[in-house]
């Protein structure tokens, strides 16, 4: 069954993914995110945009592309940007414990208080891969406390 | 992509040491290193443009896959409802004028003055026929648009006044029944919901697929049904699909183009609509542009190999 565009993801907010309309599957999306990801790390930083921009315009309820997003738009300095990407991450997915303290960092970064917010979702964090992150928001928090 | 800026308030009185911020500098967490945690990361962990993990896994990651009967049944019923709206008035009008159109006031000489239709609002017995009344006189746009007694439709030249001032309704069975026609009309077009499947139980004998373990003993969470299947990986495979969004983005364009010019009034609303996908079509032209450059390094990356491969061997 062919799904009326109008009422696409992005448009009212319900609805099936680009992706899922048209066939795009998971994997597909992952290898050209990864793809996107290695040329961020080449440097080539636009190209890279351009496939992460791709993929959330594709399937906006993935936070990890959103995460992958904010981390080449870091890269070129679009911090505002960066922040509304990771921002969709954690909405998204709220145990992304990488975005919440990218986010966090951020938003401290511009003189935003709503970043300790962020850091204190990441102290929550229980999951033992995770203790390193944690520790290191715990400190973020510790010395903002302390001042 | 264009975000919204959002304001933000300085912090003046915070003094944490940031020294860490540049992204290179973020720690990958231990659970993380070499994509041991597969229940995470999943099958698709990568670094991000930092050093930081990007997890994909097809368990959390939504949206990927065919829709789910719930998500196809989210667009049906957002599609039908403005006919269901549009269905429900016309029934209401139907109703009511149905009833109006039988009093006797009516019968008479099948003209209800709005004189009469305060007669009947105030001092009917009918519930119906007050509601009925009351509807009408509240419903100027209505009353202004059935047939009058003089016009064409009318037909027997009394002279008319405005709606207010004493315009009569031409009551005509024949309205009526074209609201019925409407609505039949209307009812086609509704999309019926699709039916959500019972549940798979599994012939007797037939094993189910356990959950794969991972290195540190946490199952991986079930995938979905795409990525269990796979798609073979390169980068093209998915480009038919892209190319089919573009389309059909672009037929959606096309359509509420054509829907501004026969109804100017939603000429604000579909500005709106095609302004926002003509910047999802752009920003997947310039993603399917990127995966057909990728395609092409590929290509003459692989070329020079084989013919360094074939140089090595003289």
């Amino acid at each position: 069954m062919r799904i009326e565009l109008k009422n696409l993801i992005g448009l009212d907010g319900n609805g099936p993914t680009f992706a899922q309309t048209y066939g795009i599957t998971f994997d597909q999306g992952v290898e050209w995110a990864e793809q996107g990801l290695e040329m961020a790390r080449d440097g080539r930083v636009d190209e890279a945009r351009v496939i992460l921009e791709g993929l959330v315009t594709l399937n906006p309820r993935s936070a990890g592309y959103w995460f992958a997003l904010g981390t080449v738009y870091e890269k070129q300095e679009l911090i505002d940007d960066a922040v509304q990407a990771y921002t969709q991450a954690t909405s998204r997915d709220g145990r992304n414990i990488e975005a919440w303290m990218r986010l966090g960092l951020l938003k401290l970064k511009r003189g935003d208080g709503a970043g300790l917010e962020a850091l204190r979702a990441v102290v929550k964090d229980t999951r033992a891969e995770n203790a390193e992150l944690v520790a290191r928001a715990k400190s973020i928090l510790a010395t903002s406390r302390a001042a | 992509m264009a975000f919204v800026k959002g304001i933000n308030p300085p912090l003046s009185s915070f003094t944490a040491d940031l020294s860490n911020l540049d992204p290179n500098k973020v720690p990958k967490p231990p659970g993380l290193q070499g994509n041991q945690s597969g229940a995470f990361i999943g099958p698709g962990g990568a670094r991000a443009a930092g050093s930081a993990t990007v997890s994909f896994n097809s368990a959390t990651e939504a949206g990927h896959g065919k829709p789910t009967v719930e998500q196809q049944n989210t667009a049906i019923r957002a599609g039908n409802a403005p006919i269901e709206a549009s269905i429900a008035e016309l029934e209401t009008k139907q109703k009511h004028l149905q009833k109006l159109f039988s009093h006797e006031l009516a019968k008479g000489d099948g003209v209800l003055t709005k004189g009469e239709l305060q007669r009947l609002a105030t001092e009917s017995t009918d519930p119906a026929q007050k509601e009925a009344a009351l509807w009408l006189l509240s419903r100027p746009d209505i009353y202004a648009s059935l047939p009058k007694k003089g016009t064409t439709m009318g037909g027997d030249g009394a002279v008319l006044g405005m709606f207010g001032t004493g315009v009569d309704v031409y009551a005509s069975s024949n309205f009526v029944a074209d609201l019925t026609s409407q609505i039949a009309s209307q009812k086609k077009m509704l999309k019926p919901l699709i039916d959500v499947p019972a549940p798979n139980v599994p012939a007797p004998g037939a094993g189910s697929t356990p959950p794969v373990a991972t290195t540190n003993g946490t199952p991986t969470p079930a995938t979905d049904s795409t990525a269990a299947t796979g798609t073979p990986k390169n980068f093209s495979s998915g480009v038919a699909g892209l190319g089919e969004a573009i389309d059909g983005i672009n037929g959606e364009i096309s359509a509420l183009i054509e829907d501004t010019k026969k109804n100017p009034a939603n000429a604000n609303a579909n500005q709106a609509k095609i302004s926002q996908l003509s910047n999802q079509m752009t920003t997947l032209s310039a993603l399917m542009n990127q995966i057909f450059t990728m395609q092409s390094n590929l290509s003459k990356m692989l070329s020079e190999m084989a013919m360094t491969a074939v140089r090595n061997m003289r």
